[in-house]
């Protein structure tokens, strides 16, 4: 079999209410809604959002189809990264709306001003926005020796 | 759609699903409105919906097409259309 290239990569999350977090992405990051499905029950099969040029398909949690939202999982081993102009609103305004501050916005040594929020469904998103062009070489000559001797971030 | 596949030879699949997705993001970002204009000319279909372009819709696309007019004179100065070479 020969190995395709794909077409493209989509995100697709479990929350445990849809409408609240339909909400919550389209204020705070500017999410539209495109396309909603149900089920007979009323459960939210999937919403499809457009967040920029990409898609993030939502939905409820159903068990019985596997999908588990962070609260009921207890965490999220997954980030979800948001490019933004002006990282610094956006970010304040998710807390505003109830994210919580999981490493507040800083320049960082791989050329972006970047921080990272959870949202009140438990996932992570780390907001950016890109302040310099490096090289990858430049980079690695600024990688600090770790992150857990304070000096990762600044 | 059958505009689209007619116009590029069928490189382009508008397919509903996509087309409804456009429309409903174009609405998002205000660039087109629905209309409630209808075309006398068409038959009835009480699903059929119209669209309009707003005026940041207008100046969006002229200015897309302008870009992408400049991208195709670049090709055509490089030779890369039908092996013409054009001078700048």
């Amino acid at each position: 079999m020969t190995r395709q290239r794909p077409l493209g990569l989509g995100t697709h999350i479990f929350v445990s209410d849809a409408d609240a977090a339909v909400a919550f992405y389209s204020e705070a990051f500017g999410a539209a809604e495109l396309i909603r499905h149900c089920l007979p029950d009323g459960r939210v099969l999937f919403v499809e959002l457009a967040v920029g040029p990409d898609k993030l398909l939502l939905s409820e949690e159903i068990k019985e189809l596997n999908a588990i939202a962070p609260s009921t999982l207890g965490g999220s081993p997954v980030l979800l990264l948001l490019e933004l102009d002006d990282v610094d609103s956006t970010f304040a305004h998710a807390v505003e709306m109830g994210a919580t501050v999981e490493m507040p916005v800083a320049e960082m040594f791989w050329g972006e001003r970047y921080g990272i929020v959870r949202d009140p469904f438990g996932h992570y998103w780390s907001l950016c926005t890109r302040r310099e062009q490096l090289a990858p070489d430049e980079v690695a000559d600024r990688v600090p020796p770790g992150p857990t001797d304070g000096t990762w971030t600044g | 759609m059958g505009f689209v596949d007619q116009l590029t030879d069928g490189q382009v699949r508008l397919g509903p699903g996509t087309l409804y997705r456009t429309l409903a993001r174009l609405v998002a970002d205000e660039l087109v409105s629905e209309s409630e204009d209808s075309d006398p000319s068409a038959p009835h279909d009480a699903r059929r919906r119209y669209y309009q372009l707003t005026p940041l819709g207008a100046q969006a696309v002229r200015e897309e097409a302008e870009l992408l007019a400049r991208l195709v004179d670049a090709a055509h100065t490089a030779g890369l259309l039908d092996g013409e070479r054009r001078t700048a």
